[in-house]
């Protein structure tokens, strides 16, 4: 009960979408895919094959004394040794498989029939039985467990029986509250109360909508409350109150051989180890199934090595510092500047290049805007401006600096520094890039005060100024308000502000917008676009939507595959592409060919290259209208040259000129 | 009336020094640290049942009597003590001018007073029953107490000898109610210091004490560790000199140890599997034959670890030795036990028995059942071992015999005194026969033997008595338990009575 | 509001425990004091008993005392020692509670360091290795693991004393050995909870506000599994205080928890259902401070609790 409470509530939510799917052999597959589910279910499956068979198949009759061989050691007669009576230990430990196991399946089994139509019951009815079921269950579990079943053994008295009815017992409500959690959820589904308003029997209900959702939960919870069922079961042992001899079971054969752990620890160790290693089994097949059922933790544990990389990773300089060309840094510091930049994933390993030489420069109160497809590489060329590239990838070569200082090599005091004065983020979903469970307020003035020697009232007054900067009302009281109480937009005013707490020179927006509908965009991006001018800052804009492009950006920069194809200025680019990629961006973006007519006109066919997998010559050469097949673009790569004021990577770009020209 | 409290003071306080100064030749010197494996709980005499609290009693307390190291009744209190004519009063006379540890006088008066206690109902003692031929004590003067019995009793001197039958200061019981139980006031050589619930307990000379067993150590301490292999982990560490109930599988790595060893004291304990009257259970025949499917040496050898000897009587050495006989180990003869099964009719599988064992009351209790049910099963008897915990076994051994629904119980019995034993065991109908034994010529000697106050005659009777016992087997008997002590080197003189009370009378250290 | 609410509920709790615990003598097959009088005695002394432990008296009369004994110590006494019971409750639960929270507060900083560890080590044989002990930790009985502790540290090495409760240097066994389990709960909470937020821009936006990388870990990651920290611990500490039945008897430390163990082997049933009484209410109490701190940590439900 202790240690399986708190899994039943954490799956559930997601546990549901994925429950349906998997069955059967799929579920068996999934499972051994992972380690700990492979090692798991090979020990449950030898357990069940233990506690089928067990009895038959030990050498020797399990009760048979013989005091002539008592206390003996493992020997080839007696692989586990002999017992204090004589008996074969290794015969007992397979024959008492079935009682060990039986005792947590026993359990396990009629806590689940008692609990799990309790709580659909309670959670079907509601109303009074709800309350009234709930209330039995919170008393229930006012005892802690072994006490529990320890007043129900010293009831009933100390047999196998009523050890397997005591733990069963103390399980009860565990199933129960999860049964009901669950249930409710599934009854709220639009589906299921349609199926309910028509007059579907609950039974019906309950076997066609609930169980299924349900199983894969209680599967896991099964499996993990068996090993506590087990080791409760053993704690009862110990104390004389469990399962009585001679019926070899493994919790009482510790107990009784406690005191000869020393003397002859070959008795303690079996038993001990058969123990063990069941719980073992079932704690990782229940983790197992747990990662199964809840997909979100699939994903996050499959995601990147870990958050913290800067504590082992970024804090080194794991990359050497570029030769600094001193000429390049003299004459004016751009707040923004990439030479060459090439980040990678997986540097040392297996990298996979994402970003391939990108050299730009943004001029002090400009907007550049950095446009693509998903994977183009340009969220990771932002991050790496912003210092947040992900641990697993790294900057492996060229160089990127702000307001003239290169961040590589930069040592973590110095990156903080930065980030502090120097830059401010925005990012693509305000609703996670705020922490739930801080207030505004906190999250604002940490930003405020990092660094700085301010006390908490100056850096509250400077917190209420920004929000009214970001055109938040009442922010006194705001301030002590929780991110879930704001609406979406009023979130990402609230990272604005954040990003503004020290007055950046760079701020940096990834996707500010997309994740808010269309009229609270314009409102976010005239903000920023305000601020951007009363502040001088310089600002790096990554999305996709070209209109934004148009309407709020200076400068443009398209990617592709990783390469800047195109770079110049919004006048220029948008109205004029000189490269087929950026010509097929702009006849694919709604509102920016037609005033007004915010239609799908033409998708890019084709899909962009894999990462990592770029193809060799001109890497938009498959998708292009314009190659038709020239050998040129398939050998070469085409390097970035200026044609009409921009600089592009095309090698028929004044082909491109003289289309649109003619057009 | 100030002054002359004072004046008092001053006196008790004289005397107090001149009896240290008294017993300064031999100055008690050295803490001894001892680990019990039960709690005691209480140390009233009245209530307390375990040989830890015992062990408390004995030296906290003093009796009119008292046993020695091989359970002979010593006088401890008492000067004299003689039997009226018509044997139904028996007048002790005791010292004079004793005192409790408190400075309360132990007269007569102070001696009555303890012995009512403990025969009045309303205070409910658990030994009232023991004791209940004692109708009541009264005290004619300050050093003569007169005990009156309905029946010439022969018996009372091992009944008083008892610590149940040490003297309480019941004036300090009024005061300090059930705390009492845990600081007794006594006269005896030490006191209780303090005493920690369930953890310790320590015990210190008590500078009032004018007998002749004078505190020989500075300070007894007690720890109580139920766990038997923590409590053996402290002798091994050193952090004890004694510890009690050695398991027999750690008597080996305790004598291996450089600074302690086990010493092996006999103990009193009779355990016996006590056979339920009835059924096929009646047939001697049947009886016999599972006394002799029993390999008592064997087992004692295998499971007890030698902490055993095969009985040859019922009751255990030390009940009280003048009075006990003993006969011929019995044989272990399985196939004799079988042509004996097949005399009554019952051949192979016809016959079912169950025994029920407790589960850590006694030496391997557990591992002895299941041996049992191997050995009768060995002659083609179903035997069920039923192993339960101590409270359902209590339960089921303590019904009569008409609602029990098992064959046979195993029950340790370990009362001083041969009548005391016997008569509660084997007399037709009373509460303690739980086998429904009744035999016309054991009642009528157990009537006589409690009624003689002659040694000679109770020797005679008795002997009969454990005879016929011997031969009608109501028990498959088993044997006598064994004490194990690991004992540290240092500690030199230490003793443990029959009924496993240790005794402290000449112990020192080094 | 909510915290009162949520007290006014235990009450009823509390009262329905009791009824409980008092009716729990009446379940007991076969008669309590026939058990209680012990095989030896004969049926007047088991009548005796029988009416010190009131057991003739009507049952309404029987549960007022049965109350009357949670207030007044001289009603409630032990069978065994006459004693009142809440005085001996009272010595010793200090015992267990020193091994309840000191196995709690070992428990969570091994956790959390284990966790932290195994979180940025993912992966690695470091993350495989805090696993591996973390799920040995869940699986082993606690018995099992003290024996070996007992036998390794006092016996074999020496460093700590075995059994007994008579200096601090006894309790550091019995703690670590309880802890073994919350540590492993928090091992995996961490992890858990750190893996989860790993993604999350949150980190990234305390990132770009300059914060180090231990002050984002501390302020930020950490801070959203002290929700689920609190109901663990609650968990853990409840199941420490129940396990006390079991780590007492090993480490011979004199408890309220072996204490009902003596007691049910005893059959000393006013002991049993007085320290079964006061293990419930502890668990009450417990429940109620975890769900009200639980509660009062999450922003989203303490919201939700105030407007409700």
């Amino acid at each position: 009960m202790t240690s399986t409470a708190e899994p039943g509530t954490a799956i559930m939510s997601s546990a549901r979408k994925a429950a349906g799917r998997r069955r059967g052999m799929g579920l068996l597959a999934a499972l051994a895919k992972q380690p700990k589910g492979l090692l798991g279910l090979t020990i449950v499956g030898l357990c069940t094959v233990l506690a089928i068979a067990g009895p038959w198949i030990a050498p020797l009759d399990p009760y048979a004394q013989n005091f002539a061989q008592t206390l003996k050691g493992p020997s080839a007669a007696h692989w586990f040794g002999t017992d204090q009576l004589g008996r074969d230990v290794f015969s007992r430990v397979l024959a008492g498989a079935r009682t060990s196991l039986g005792i947590g399946i026993g359990s396990v089994v009629f806590a689940l029939l008692i609990g799990v139509p309790l709580g659909m019951l309670a959670a079907y009815r509601g109303g009074r039985l709800d309350f009234l079921l709930m209330r039995g269950i919170d008393i229930m579990l006012s005892f802690p467990d072994i006490v529990f079943a320890l007043a129900i053994v010293a009831i009933l008295g100390a047999n196998t029986q009523n050890v397997i009815l005591a733990v069963g017992i103390v399980s009860v409500p565990v199933f129960a509250r999860t049964a009901r959690a669950v249930t409710q959820s599934t009854l709220a589904e639009p589906y299921v109360e349609g199926s309910v308003s028509l007059g579907c029997s609950p039974l019906r209900v309950m076997t066609r909508h609930v169980l299924p959702n349900i199983a894969g939960i209680l599967l896991t919870l099964a499996s993990l409350l068996f090993a506590t069922t087990l080791l409760s079961a053993s704690g009862l042992s110990f104390l004389g109150l469990g399962t009585q001899p001679p019926e070899p079971e493994w919790g009482t054969m510790l107990g009784e051989s406690r005191s000869y752990l020393r003397s002859h620890p070959h008795l303690a160790t079996f038993p001990g180890l058969c123990l063990a290693l069941s719980a073992l089994g079932f704690n990782l097949l229940g983790e197992a199934l747990r990662t199964v059922y809840d997909p979100a933790a699939v994903n996050s544990r499959s995601k990147f090595g870990s958050i913290f990389s800067d504590l082992i990773g970024r804090a080194r300089p794991t990359h050497p510092k570029p030769v600094r060309d001193r000429s390049d840094t003299a004459p004016a510091l751009k707040p923004i500047e990439t030479k060459d930049l090439r980040i990678a994933f997986l540097p040392s390993t297996n990298p996979i290049e994402v970003v391939r030489g990108i050299s730009l420069a943004v001029e002090k109160g400009r907007t550049l805007a950095i446009v693509g497809e998903s994977g183009s590489g340009k969220s990771t060329l932002l991050r790496a401006v912003a210092t947040l590239l992900p641990r697993q990838a790294g900057i492996i070569g060229g160089s990127a600096s702000i307001s003239g200082t290169e961040l590589r090599g930069l040592s973590p005091g110095e990156v903080q520094e930065l980030r502090r004065r120097k830059i401010g983020v925005v990012f693509q979903d305000a609703a996670s890039a705020l922490n739930p469970v801080l207030t505004v307020g906190q999250q604002l003035e940490e930003a405020i005060r990092q660094g700085t020697s301010l006390s908490s009232a100056e850096a509250r007054s400077r917190a209420i100024a920004l929000l009214q900067d970001v055109k938040i009302a009442d922010p006194e009281r705001r301030l002590d308000m929780y991110p879930h109480q704001f609406s979406g937009g009023m979130k990402q005013r609230i990272v604005i502000a954040m990003a503004l707490a020290q007055g950046p020179d760079v701020l940096l927006a990834d996707e500010p917008t997309s994740a808010l509908d269309v009229t609270v965009q314009q409102q976010i991006l005239v903000l920023l676009r305000e601020l951007q001018h009363s502040r001088g800052m310089t600002m790096l804009l990554v999305t996709h939507d070209l209109g934004l492009v148009a309407r709020y950006a200076d400068d443009v920069g398209v990617m592709y595959a990783g390469e800047l194809v195109e770079f110049g200025t919004v006048d220029e680019v948008l109205v004029t592409p000189t490269h087929p990629y950026t010509l097929a961006l702009k006849q694919s973006s709604p509102g920016l060919s037609e005033h007004g007519n915010r239609i799908r006109l033409q998708a890019i066919s084709g899909e962009p290259p894999f990462v990592g997998r770029v193809p060799e010559g001109c890497p938009f050469e498959p998708r292009c209208h314009f190659s038709r097949n020239r050998g040129h673009c398939r050998s070469e790569s085409p390097k970035p040259r200026l044609v009409l004021g921009r600089k592009v990577a095309c090698h028929f770009a004044e082909e491109l000129v003289d289309a649109s020209a003619s057009r | 009336m100030r002054r002359s409290i004072l004046l008092n003071t001053l006196t008790a306080s004289l005397t107090v020094f001149l009896s240290t100064t008294a017993i300064l030749h031999a100055a008690p010197s050295g803490v001894l640290k001892i680990a019990v494996g039960a709690d005691p709980e209480t140390f009233d005499p009245h209530f307390n049942d375990l040989p830890t609290g015992n062990t408390v009693d004995l030296h906290v307390l003093e009796g009119l009597f008292r046993l020695d190291a091989e359970n002979n009744v010593i006088k401890e209190l008492a000067t004299d003590y003689s039997y009226s004519d018509d044997g139904k009063v028996f007048t002790v006379k005791i010292e004079k001018g004793r005192k409790f540890s408190n400075g309360d006088l132990l007269d007569a008066q102070a001696v009555a007073a303890s012995f009512n206690r403990l025969l009045d109902p309303k205070v409910a003692s658990i030994y009232r029953g023991l004791y209940s031929s004692i109708q009541r004590v009264t005290a004619p003067d300050e050093e003569t107490v007169q005990f009156h019995t309905a029946e010439p009793n022969g018996h009372i001197l091992l009944l008083l000898a008892s610590t149940t039958a040490t003297i309480v200061n019941v004036s300090a019981i009024e005061k300090m109610g059930s705390e009492y139980s845990r600081k007794p006031v006594g006269s005896g050589p030490y006191m209780v210091e303090s005493f920690v619930g369930g953890e310790r307990y320590r015990l210190v000379p008590n500078p009032n004490y004018q007998g002749r067993f004078p505190a020989k150590l500075e300070a007894i301490e007690f720890v109580v560790v139920p766990e038997d292999g923590s409590r053996m982990a402290l002798i091994e560490t050193g952090e004890v000199d004694i510890v009690e109930r050695v398991p027999p599988e750690s008597i080996a790595a305790i004598d291996a140890l450089d600074q302690a060893s086990v010493m092996k004291p006999p103990s009193m304990f009779s355990i016996n599997m006590e056979i339920v009257l009835r059924g096929a259970m009646e047939n001697p025949k049947v009886r016999e034959a599972l006394n002799l499917a029993v390999d008592r040496k064997g087992m004692v050898e295998g499971i007890l670890g030698g902490l055993g000897t095969p009985s040859v009587t019922m009751p255990g050495p030390g009940t009280q030795n003048e009075l006990r006989v003993t006969f011929d180990p019995i044989p272990y003869d399985p196939q004799r036990a079988k042509a004996l099964l097949k005399e009554a009719g019952y051949g192979p599988g016809d016959l079912s028995l169950t025994m029920v064992c407790p589960n850590g009351r006694y030496i391997k209790d557990a591992m002895v059942c299941q041996a049992l049910q191997g050995s009768f099963q060995a002659i083609g008897i179903n035997a069920t071992a039923k192993v339960v915990d101590r409270g359902t076994w209590s339960e089921i051994i303590g019904r009569k015999p008409d609602q029990r629904e098992d064959n046979m119980g195993m029950v340790g019995r370990a009362t001083a005194g041969m009548d005391f034993t016997l008569y509660r065991l084997f007399k037709t109908g009373v509460g303690a026969n739980t086998t429904g034994y009744s035999s016309p010529r054991v009642d009528k000697l157990l009537a006589e033997g409690r009624a003689t106050t002659d040694v000679k005659k109770q020797k005679e009777i008795y002997a009969e008595i454990q005879k016929q016992i011997w031969e009608d087997r109501p028990f498959v008997f088993l044997w006598y338990q064994t004490q194990a002590v690991g004992v540290s080197d240092r500690v030199k003189g230490f003793q443990v009575q029959p009924n496993e009370t240790m005794q402290f009378d000449k112990i020192s250290l080094q | 509001m909510f915290v009162f609410k949520r007290m006014i509920a235990a009450i009823p709790t509390l009262v329905i425990v009791s009824l409980l615990v008092f009716w729990f003598v009446d379940l007991i097959p076969g008669d309590p004091a026939r058990i209680q009088a012990g095989p030896m005695a004969t049926p007047e002394e088991v009548e005796v008993i029988r009416e010190r432990m009131g057991l003739n008296l009507p049952a309404l009369t029987r549960y007022a005392h049965f109350l009357e004994g949670i207030v007044n110590p001289e009603v409630a006494v032990s069978l065994r020692t006459g004693r009142p019971i809440s005085i001996e409750i009272s010595e010793r639960l200090p015992n267990t509670l020193i091994i309840a929270i000191g196995g709690l507060v070992v428990g969570v900083l091994l956790g959390t360091i284990a966790g932290l560890a195994s979180a940025l080590c993912q992966g690695t044989w470091t993350d495989t290795l805090i696993t591996a002990i973390t799920l040995a930790g869940i699986s082993m009985p606690i018995y099992w693991l003290g024996l070996l502790c007992i036998w390794l540290f006092a016996v074999h090495l020496g460093w700590l004393p075995a059994a007994g409760a008579q200096t601090w240097a006894h309790f550091i066994l019995p703690i670590l050995a309880v802890a073994t389990r919350p540590a492993a709960m928090f091992s995996r909470l961490v992890t858990a909870s750190l893996l989860e937020v790993i993604g999350k821009d949150y980190l990234d936006t305390a990132r770009s506000k300059g914060l180090s990388e231990v002050q984002v870990l501390l302020r930020h990651a950490l801070r959203n599994s002290l929700v689920a920290s609190v109901s663990v611990a609650g968990v853990q500490f409840g199941a420490m205080l129940g396990g006390s039945v079991v780590t007492e008897t090993v480490f011979g430390i004199p408890g309220v928890g072996r204490m009902l163990v003596d007691a049910v082997t005893r059959a000393d049933y006013p002991v049993i259902q007085y320290a079964i009484l006061m293990f419930a209410f502890f668990f009450v109490m417990i429940n109620l401070l975890t769900d009200i701190a639980t509660q009062w940590l999450d922003p989203r439900t303490r919201q939700s609790a105030g407007a409700a």
